[in-house]
């Protein structure tokens, strides 16, 4: 009994689609109902268990100066094709057909809910755009090694279908999804570290497992000229918050934050949300945290022009770089907003 | 200093009218357990289970395992823990039970903030060596308005006292296998290889409760200690709080130590211990990272060393300080840590900054989550208990109770599987980019 | 333009490495400005020295990863 065989649709582009060079990228959307290109080879690979049903070619010019239109107008094009995998490109090194390929497979696994599967070489600026959203094979610079990146994209795709695991980026070939899991080795830690510290004093070759990572350069503001003419806010990362939680922080791994009048915030019930360290001096005392003592009367002596009523309150426990990031961003943004000159964070 | 462990392996574990070894089946006596906890006034009774392997269990609240030992060349059993006299452990011969644990339980949630829970089967069960065994679980009862410091020292002494129990009725067997533990001669042609162990950190003690790790003392600000390292294995250090990633079991059966012991003489020299605490003050975390330092050069003249941490952020920056600073002294320096996130990447992830840190172990991000089935039996708590999720529990004095019925499927992380992430390397996951 | 930030954290190794630029040692992690072993009154003038080093550190350029001290 022959099984029903799962539907695929392919995107590709007006190169790959056989409609032209450079001077095709302006061409819009088509829809061929059979495997064109690279999509052949896909037939070919996953043909026990699937049917290319479609393929779908846009000009790279088309998609890449109307992105989101284009985006839109291909999800359309794709779910009248009614398909159980979406495969994109690759793509290789090519810019706008990286872009074309990783908001395709992003838009189509967000909006059809299906599985999708792209390739890439690594430093395709869409890569770091989309590598989250969908598995991007790595693939070598040049489209003529598409045999070596289509099986692995393929068997990704079946996988997917099927609902088999998907092993680490490193050992499948994608790029890495910002997904950190556990495996369990051979040995345990302690095993790992004896020998590696054996090799390093013998200087023989070993991998770290981990590596101190290197962060971004970010420039001095400028010095304020007359503290008695700014208003100053406080900020921090310590966690302390209003019991009802309105922004609902989390004791780690938070990625909001809130602002609170400090009169209101310590006379109404408080705690410290974050995790990783003890409050009750903070909670005994919270000018610990917050000197607004110390600020109010600089304030009344005229040696600092104002302070802010509201304190800038994160949780910074466990929390990413890029997190962090997104988090400093955004509170900088406000206190711009709110015309504040200068600032000081404290950390726990 | 020379410690002989003689292990007996048992074939099961069971309740009994008394407490023998009989065939290889090790029985328990309730009531020999039970009569530990009438001199603890802040227990009301202890409820007692075994689960087993396969068992569609869950059991929650786990603070501790320990593993069943008891000294038999008449030197104390856990000096300053269970008695007021004090001895230097780790001489003589202990006698250890392999094939059992016996878990602890904190009945009361809000007490820890960091309590640990284990599934006896499903997918966590398959690589958690504490599902692999059967295991005596201790629930001591509190009232509510009992006092979490006497509790949970209640908690330790009465686990340690069936611990040393369910040895010592195994003495009239002979042991299964016999492994001397000595570093007493030392081989300076082979590469020395000391072992630097963060014990402890006070940045997580509840209300200022400061845990009583060293012979039953506190260490809150200490400096680097010298150790020896069978007396760690013997019972010198001893956790008694909320799960914090490290089990007794594991300290007895300490996988660094235990590892350069069997190595030591062959190829490498085990040059000795260090003991440190996690440093709150900054200026405490540089002179303790110089210090040890100096004293694994001048004191150990290591080659290399070992660095392991207690759990959380400022441990990992603690254990890299040290790594760094060996690694300026010419000593080659591993750390094992952890990653603090799940969704991110390994190259941004490692929390010690210090660029000539370049050899590190990693076992594993804390947050690598599971999704576990309903379970028939729940043991550690009552029926209706809440599975918190991450770091809830009691924080900053302030009671969080989220979470599903503990009873139903929950949501788990890899830190919170008591068995699956031990600090000190006794587990044998690797973080890896997905 | 920029805000200029003073940072106090007792941790100050993480601060440098994601460049922090105007970096004050704080005196604990569970306790940024303050020294809870003082009494009340003295704590507070512990407080105003790190207050007033911090606003100090906000009129000069500042350095990455450049840590100060309360003297």
């Amino acid at each position: 009994m022959e099984q029903k065989k799962w539907r695929v649709v392919c995107y590709i582009n007006q190169f790959f689609g056989q409609i032209g060079g450079e001077d095709m990228a302006h061409v819009g959307f088509s829809v061929k109902e059979e495997p064109v290109g690279p999509a052949l080879l896909f037939q070919k690979l996953l043909q026990d268990d699937c049917e290319v049903v479609g393929t779908i070619i846009c000009g790279d010019n088309y998609f890449a100066e109307h992105t989101e239109q284009a985006t839109a107008e291909g999800v359309e094009l794709v779910r009248a094709l009614k398909p159980d995998l979406f495969i994109a490109g690759p793509a290789f090194n090519a810019g706008r057909y990286g872009i074309s390929c990783g908001n395709m497979v992003s838009a189509v696994g967000r909006e059809l809910g299906i599985p999708t599967v792209t390739g890439m070489y690594p430093e395709n600026p869409a890569v770091e755009l989309f590598r989250k959203d969908t598995y991007i094979v790595k693939t070598a610079i040049l489209s003529s090694q598409l045999r070596k990146a289509a099986p692995v994209m393929a068997s990704i795709g079946l996988r997917l279908l099927k609902g088999e695991h998907i092993g680490s980026a490193a050992s499948e070939g994608y790029i890495i999804r910002d997904i950190i899991l556990n495996e369990e080795q051979p040995q345990n830690a302690a095993e790992r570290a004896i020998d590696m510290v054996l090799k390093k004093i013998k200087g023989e070759p070993f991998v770290s497992e981990l590596l101190p990572p290197k962060f971004d350069h970010v420039p001095p503001a400028p010095p304020v000229a007359d503290l008695s003419k700014v208003k100053l806010a406080l900020v921090t990362d310590g966690g302390l918050i209003p019991q009802t939680n309105p922004d609902k922080l989390k004791p780690n791994g938070s990625t909001t934050w809130g602002h609170y009048n400090w009169d209101t915030l310590v006379a109404e019930p408080h705690f410290v949300i974050h995790s990783g360290y003890d409050g009750t001096w903070v909670l005994e005392n919270p000018y610990r945290l917050f000197p607004v003592d110390i600020l109010r009367e600089e304030v009344a002596q005229g040696k600092l022009g104002a302070l802010e009523e509201e304190v800038y309150v994160s949780c910074g426990n466990c929390a990413s770089v890029a997190a962090s990031k997104a988090k400093g961003q955004q509170i900088a943004q406000a206190l711009l907003d709110k015309g504040i000159q200068a600032a000081i964070l404290t950390s726990t | 200093m020379k410690l002989t462990v003689e292990t007996l392996k048992i074939k099961d574990l069971q309740f009994g009218d008394t407490t023998c070894l009989k065939d290889g089946v090790l029985y328990v006596s309730k009531a020999d357990i039970l009569a530990f906890a009438e001199s603890e006034p802040c227990f009301n009774t202890l409820k007692i289970d075994i689960a087993r392997p396969g068992d569609s269990t869950r059991i929650i609240n786990v603070v501790d395992v320990v593993q069943p030992r008891c000294k038999v060349s008449g030197n104390i059993d856990w000096p300053g823990v269970l008695t007021d006299d004090y001895e230097i452990a780790g001489s003589g011969v202990t006698r250890a039970v392999e094939g059992m644990g016996i878990v602890l339980c904190q009945n009361n949630t809000y007490w820890s903030r960091k309590w640990g829970s284990f599934d006896m089967s499903g997918e966590c069960a398959a690589i958690n060596p504490y599902a692999k065994m059967p295991e005596l679980v201790i629930e001591p009862m509190a009232p509510e308005d009992a006092d979490f410091r006497d509790y949970r020292e209640a908690v330790r002494r009465v686990g340690f006292k069936t611990s040393v129990l369910l040895a010592k009725v195994t003495l009239g067997q002979a042991p299964d296998s016999t492994e001397t533990f000595d570093n007493e001669t030392q081989y300076p042609d082979l590469p020395s290889i000391a072992y630097s162990y963060q014990i402890y950190s006070k940045q997580y003690d509840t209300q200022n409760y400061r845990e009583p790790m060293v012979y039953g003392n506190a260490v809150p600000d200490s400096l680097p200690l010298i150790m020896q390292p069978t007396e760690i294995l013997d019972g010198a250090i001893a956790p008694c709080g909320g799960f914090r990633c490290v089990t007794t079991y594991e300290i007895q059966n300490h996988p660094v130590i235990v590892e350069l012991m069997r190595r030591h003489g062959k190829d490498l020299n085990f040059a000795g211990v260090l003991i440190t605490v996690t440093s709150v003050e900054a200026k405490h975390r540089y002179l303790v990272s110089k210090m040890a330092a100096s004293l694994l050069k001048e004191v150990f003249h290591a080659d290399g060393v070992i660095v392991t941490k207690g759990v959380g952020g400022a441990s990992t920056l603690c254990v890299g300080a040290i790594a760094s600073e060996a690694e300026k002294l010419g000593i080659k320096a591993v750390p094992i840590i952890q990653i603090l996130n799940g969704k991110s990447n390994l190259g941004v992830e490692c929390m010690i900054s210090e660029q000539n840190v370049d050899s590190i172990v990693c076992s594993g991000t804390y947050y690598h989550n599971f999704t576990l089935p309903p379970v028939e039996t729940l043991l550690g708590g009552p029926e209706d208990a809440l599975y918190l999720s991450g770091d809830d529990g009691v924080i900053g004095g302030h009671k969080i109770a989220t979470g599903r019925p503990a009873k139903g499927e929950v949501r788990s992380t890899y830190m919170k599987q008591v068995g699956l992430m031990s600090q000190v390397g006794y587990s044998y996951g690797m973080a890896v980019d997905y | 333009m920029g805000i200029p930030v003073t940072q106090i954290c007792a941790v100050v190794d993480i601060a440098k490495s994601v460049g922090s630029s105007r970096i004050l040692r704080g005196f604990a992690i569970t306790c940024p400005v303050g020294n809870p072993t003082l009494s009340a009154e003295d704590e507070t003038t512990s407080r105003q020295r790190y207050v007033e080093k911090a606003l100090d550190m906000l009129t000069k350029p500042g350095q990455s990863g450049m840590v100060e001290d309360i003297l």
